[in-house]
């Protein structure tokens, strides 16, 4: 009689808590369904509103004056990979530097500190790096320039490249560092001949998810490189950029400049997209490379 | 022709000094942006007391005579970032959870390139996105005279934040031994009892720095809520109303100001504002993860 009753009870909660199971892991599901949704949601809006407006003349033309159908944004496209390249410029070589230092030269407790202030530096607003820049190299230079946008993003860069430098520099097995140095060779050479390159598929990675992560910034250039309806070929004038022109588009009230608008957030995105694969790329590369194919 | 061994020296000395002064060059910066910031910020504070500044609730910077108050900034960048974390939170570690421990491996693949993608969608179009679409939405559904306010500025971040959360989270609940879940499934705990007694606390102080991330992110995120907040500088009633942000405060008026004037100043004491708020996020981040290393 005891025993039945713990059995009946024992089947009871059992049910329940299989119940409960899985009525959990179908909310779990929905959240993260809610998510691929929102996700889908998001493109398919792009593309519907934004794919009738690509066309060359997007790619080739200047943008046109309010009223007048047409007109592109080559300007703010160029502007955008001019950015890019000096931001890498600014950024790459710091960031990787320091990534090395981190994991080569730096005691344990110091490079804790250069860690955490790492994990700060990624976590300030960006708007403040763009003030940053706009007291550091427009206010000196007394004009917004190219040179002050590409400084921003180049700051903002380096934290990200620092650590995954550093996280790939320390797979390195420490037997090629100890081979290097035996045979003589001073400890910068090992580095460059034989660490960086045996870490270089992940450092790139590293590079193009960085570069991937600024490419969409619009906060640090509005008073850095402050935007330009024209052509620009001077690194000390302001100069178009595809957020930002994105942006002024989207606040007009003209229907035109929407459309145009839509166009150059696919335009952008798919920038993005191409620098996050070129990651992928990298990325599988160094497991071929590991993998011994 | 062999380079003599002091050349050798000599430039073995310069190469490891480049990479000492890019190895503090975070340091430099850090430091840097803060004391351009502080030199630039404190100039407001011989003509306005810290309390007017932080406590006053009127933000006029170019009446006569001018209002310095960012306490309604204050609570408008709160509103929003309160609101976004209360929807992206429990919706991120959710999907974290489903992830790493429930999803089979073809979905989880889908799952995080699709996260991987949410994630790389610049703000500036997600704030165009809604505005475009949100904001009517939240207009017509709640009956507003206006849908730019903090509910859906808070919605927009929201979903800017999850990638954020969920892909930290994602890697905190996969650094679980897996013997810990194996050993409680195999004392027959379910699945959920296993992820909610085991996994999840073992997961913690990740899934902590997770949120305190996201909330960084939301914090600093300027673009989108500018583009749909409605930025007016008053205290909310309540969340359906239009409110402003220290960052949208900033974005919109920098390029406006005159240089060394008061107006120009308080931005700056914004931007020190911004610092130290991010500054305490990435310390609560880093606390937490460090107590698990112990």
């Amino acid at each position: 009689m005891q025993t039945m009753d713990f059995d009946k009870a024992f089947q009871r909660t059992k049910a329940k808590r299989y119940f409960m199971d899985q009525a959990i892991v179908y909310v779990l599901f929905l959240c993260a369904f809610v998510l691929l949704f929102i996700l889908f949601s998001i493109l398919t809006h792009l593309v519907i509103n934004g794919v009738s407006s690509i066309n060359v003349n997007f790619f080739i033309h200047l943008p046109k004056p309010v009223g007048e159908v047409g007109g592109g944004m080559a300007n703010a496209i160029t502007g955008t990979l001019t950015l890019l390249f000096l931001a890498v410029l600014f950024g790459v070589p710091i960031g990787l530097a320091a990534g090395i230092y981190l994991n080569e030269y730096a005691d344990y407790r110091f490079a804790q500190v250069v860690r955490f202030t790492i994990d700060v530096m990624n976590g300030i607003p960006s708007i403040v790096f763009g003030i940053f820049a706009y007291v550091i190299c427009v206010l000196p230079m007394k004009t917004f320039s190219v040179l002050s946008g590409g400084f921003a993003l180049g700051i903002m860069m380096i934290p990200m490249v620092t650590r995954t430098t550093e996280q790939f520099v320390r797979m390195v097995p420490n037997q090629l560092r100890e081979a290097g140095l035996a045979l003589g060779a001073p400890k910068w050479r090992v580095i460059v001949d034989i660490v960086l390159p045996s870490s270089i598929g992940g450092i790139m990675t590293g590079i193009m998810v960085a570069l991937a992560r600024v490419a969409g910034e619009t906060a640090p250039l509005l008073f850095t490189a402050f935007g330009n309806r024209f052509w620009n070929h001077n690194l000390m004038q302001p100069i178009a950029a595809l957020p930002l022109q994105i942006f002024s588009y989207a606040i007009s009230p003209f229907e035109d400049w929407h459309r145009q608008a839509w166009a150059g957030a696919i335009v952008l995105i798919v920038v993005i997209f191409s620098i996050n694969l070129l990651a992928n790329y990298f990325m599988n590369r160094r497991h071929r490379f590991l993998n011994g194919q | 022709m062999q380079k003599s061994f002091s050349q050798k020296r000599l430039q073995e000395w310069i190469i490891e000094r480049c990479i000492y002064m890019s190895g503090i060059a975070s340091i430099i910066f850090v430091c840097l942006i803060f004391l351009f910031l502080a030199k630039e910020g404190f100039s407001l504070f011989k003509n306005i007391s810290i309390f007017d500044f932080l406590l006053g609730q009127k933000w006029y910077p170019i009446s006569t005579p001018p209002f310095f108050g960012i306490l309604s900034l204050i609570v408008g960048s709160l509103y929003v970032t309160l609101g976004a974390t209360v929807i992206a939170v429990p919706i991120g570690i959710a999907s974290a959870v489903y992830i790493s421990e429930v999803a089979p491996p073809r979905v989880r693949e889908i799952l995080k390139s699709g996260i991987e993608v949410l994630a790389a969608i610049p703000s500036v179009v997600l704030g165009f996105i809604g505005m475009m679409t949100l904001v009517p939405w939240v207009k017509n559904t709640f009956h507003l005279s206006t849908g730019l306010t903090a509910f859906s500025g808070a919605l927009m971040l929201g979903f800017m934040a999850m990638p954020t959360i969920v892909s930290i989270a994602e890697d905190a609940l996969n650094a679980v031994p897996k013997r810990y879940k194996e050993a409680a499934l195999a004392l027959g705990a379910t699945r959920w009892q296993s992820i909610w007694r085991v996994i999840l606390p073992a997961a913690s102080s990740g899934i902590v720095a997770a949120v305190m991330l996201g909330i960084g992110r939301v914090i600093g995120e300027t673009m989108a809520v500018m583009m749909i907040t409605g930025n007016a500088a008053r205290i909310p009633d309540n969340i359906f109303q239009p409110v402003r942000t220290l960052t949208a405060t900033v974005a919109a008026e920098m390029g406006e100001t005159v240089r060394g004037s008061d107006h120009y100043y308080s931005l700056f004491a914004i931007g020190i504002v911004l610092f130290i708020i991010t500054f305490c996020i990435n310390l609560i981040a880093d606390f937490a993860v460090h107590r698990k290393a112990k």
